[in-house]
């Protein structure tokens, strides 16, 4: 660019100078040729003596040769011309005839003809526009200058030059700019769609609660992504570029091309936050699944995020959360300001409970258990059956006949002990393949196991 | 109590009683068979004690206490048993060490009172 740039200063240079010089004395010429023929002409006519003036011709020792000529003008100016080869040195004049103290170089020989010379300068600009930018208007601009432009519409060609230049420069820029921004951003969205990742893989395993739902306590699961933050991820993610290109004086500097990656991008941590949280709904359904299988029935399952500022749940949090239940109690705060996004299902009425109501004999059963340590003899039945028979699918009513049976059956095989209360009590073992118990001296269940 | 704690005794209380079966007694040695036993009945007893624990704030000391007897019965067997033994002794001195950090979760309950 420097190099064409110095070629058309110095061309335009060899025009403005001619016409100075030369031209100024010897009639006006239209193109550089002519004024270059003039030239000759005057220092023919000073070699044969019709022109007042002194001609000087040195042969160099590289086998060129160079001319100094010297006159005197119409107006009384000395004019001096140094010829080496095809280039003129001359103490210049301006157009106002004062005496411009450089030398300058002017070239009056091979000099390609100004049409020659702008198509020339006009294909390389045309290569050098094609590189940067097909769109921009001030490239356009310079363009259809430069095809307005004739051979000596000087000022107009060195005007769409400078536009030029001008565009080149701020496309130039921008390109940049945009490269940095759109690298950055770009940096900024992976690293989003990673923290997402993350905050899946740190995943809490689900723990029991409880949901206040038509004035009943149920259980409930909760399964907590603690690092998760999904309001925090939509502001990272960059999906609301577009709001931040219009505000934003270096978004607004991108190209078209990078505005359209940099929207890719967003598209992607979008989608990647699209997954994240189908990821955590399929995360809650199956945990949600794997209770009903086991007999819990799950009620609901919703999925929120909020600030944990409290113990307690409010109304319109699980509301908001489209839950059917009101109020999630027992919940371990994390601290003021800490998000959690939670999968919420409550479970009702419970396996135990389910089991419990298809008891026939309920005072049969009841009857036939110690209360042992425990609050109430259900609970130690509900202890108990989950321990030993809720797995090999035996409800609560078979398991308890089963232990009365064996007892029975087998008392008098049994080896008295003293239960862990102080009290007497018997236990009754054979080999492989059979129950065995832990009963008291009246017979009450204390436990009972298959095997 | 510090209701906190009692929450999360609560919690693992409950994935305690619903998600870990007993083990089968494997009758390998009277001995081994002997602990399987004794440990049925502990494991009831605790577990009762907790049970009430969690549901009423009352705190049974004499049964939420560690049985280091039994404790000590499979880690022996784990030293000098057989094979087949320590196989067995290792799977009830896991789930007695389940037990053990229930218990030791109880008594955080009672160290402050919020």
């Amino acid at each position: 660019m420097k190099n064409l740039k110095k070629v058309l200063f110095q061309f335009m240079l060899s025009i403005l100078i001619f016409e100075q010089l030369v031209l100024a004395d010897t009639g006006d010429f239209s193109d550089a040729d002519d004024a270059a023929d003039a030239v000759s002409e005057n220092i023919e006519k000073m070699q044969d003596g019709t022109l007042a003036g002194k001609v000087t011709v040195t042969n160099n020792s590289d086998g060129s040769s160079s001319m100094h000529a010297e006159f005197t003008d119409s107006s009384g100016n000395v004019r001096e011309y140094d010829f080496d080869r095809s280039i003129v040195y001359g103490q210049a004049l301006d157009a106002r005839g004062f005496v411009m103290n450089e030398n300058i170089g002017v070239q009056v020989r091979d000099i390609p003809s100004p049409n020659e010379m702008n198509l020339h300068e006009e294909q390389s600009f045309r290569e050098q526009i094609g590189k940067i930018s097909k769109d921009n208007t001030a490239v356009n601009d310079f363009k259809a200058n430069m095809e307005r432009a004739q051979p000596e519409d000087s000022n107009e060609t060195r005007d769409g030059r400078a536009q030029l230049e001008t565009a080149t420069d701020t496309l130039k820029a921008t390109v940049v700019g945009g490269n940095e921004l759109t690298k950055n951003l770009s940096s900024k969205m992976e690293a989003e769609k990673d923290s997402i990742d993350k905050a899946l893989t740190d995943t809490a395993a689900p723990t029991r609660g409880e949901l206040l739902k038509d004035e009943k306590v149920l259980p409930a699961f909760m399964i907590e992504f603690p690092a998760f933050n999904p309001d925090q991820s939509k502001i990272n993610m960059g999906n609301r570029l577009a709001k931040l290109a219009a505000s934003d004086p270096e978004l607004s500097k991108m190209t078209a091309k990078d505005q359209a990656v940099s929207m890719s991008m967003a598209d992607e941590v979008a989608a990647s936050l699209d997954s994240a949280y189908s990821r955590i709904h399929s995360f809650a359904e199956a945990h949600h699944e794997a209770l009903q299988a086991a007999g819990e029935i799950g009620i609901d399952i919703a999925l929120t995020s909020f600030p944990v500022a409290t113990l307690t749940w409010n109304v319109a949090n699980l509301i908001s959360m489209g839950a059917t239940g009101k109020t999630l109690l027992g919940r371990d705060a994390h601290g003021p300001m800490d998000f959690a996004l939670m999968a919420v299902g409550a479970i009702g009425p419970g396996v135990f409970a389910k089991a419990w109501a298809e008891v026939k004999d309920v005072a049969k059963v009841e009857g036939a258990w110690d209360k042992a340590t425990f609050d109430c003899i259900e609970d130690n039945i509900n202890f108990h059956w989950n321990k030993y028979a809720k797995k090999i699918g035996i409800g609560i009513e078979e398991y308890t006949d089963d232990a009365i049976k064996f007892y029975e059956k087998n008392k008098l095989f049994g080896k008295e002990r003293i239960l862990k209360n102080g009290s007497p009590g018997i236990k009754i073992k054979f080999k492989d393949g059979f129950p065995g118990g832990i009963f008291t001296d009246k017979g009450k269940i204390v436990t009972f196991w298959y095997k | 109590m510090n209701k906190i704690k009692l929450k999360k005794l609560e919690n693992k209380f409950e994935k305690f009683k619903d998600d870990e079966p007993f083990p089968e007694d494997c009758h390998t040695t009277e001995t081994i068979s002997d602990i399987h036993d004794d440990l049925a009945e502990y494991d009831s007893y605790v577990a009762g004690a907790l049970s009430s624990l969690i549901k009423t704030g009352k705190f049974n000391q004499k049964a939420i206490a560690k049985d280091l007897i039994l404790n000590d019965r499979l880690k022996k067997i784990i030293i000098n048993g057989s094979t087949e033994e320590i196989n067995n002794a290792k799977i009830y001195l896991k789930y007695l060490e389940k037990i053990e950090e229930m218990i030791d979760l109880a008594f955080e309950c009672l160290e402050d009172h919020e």
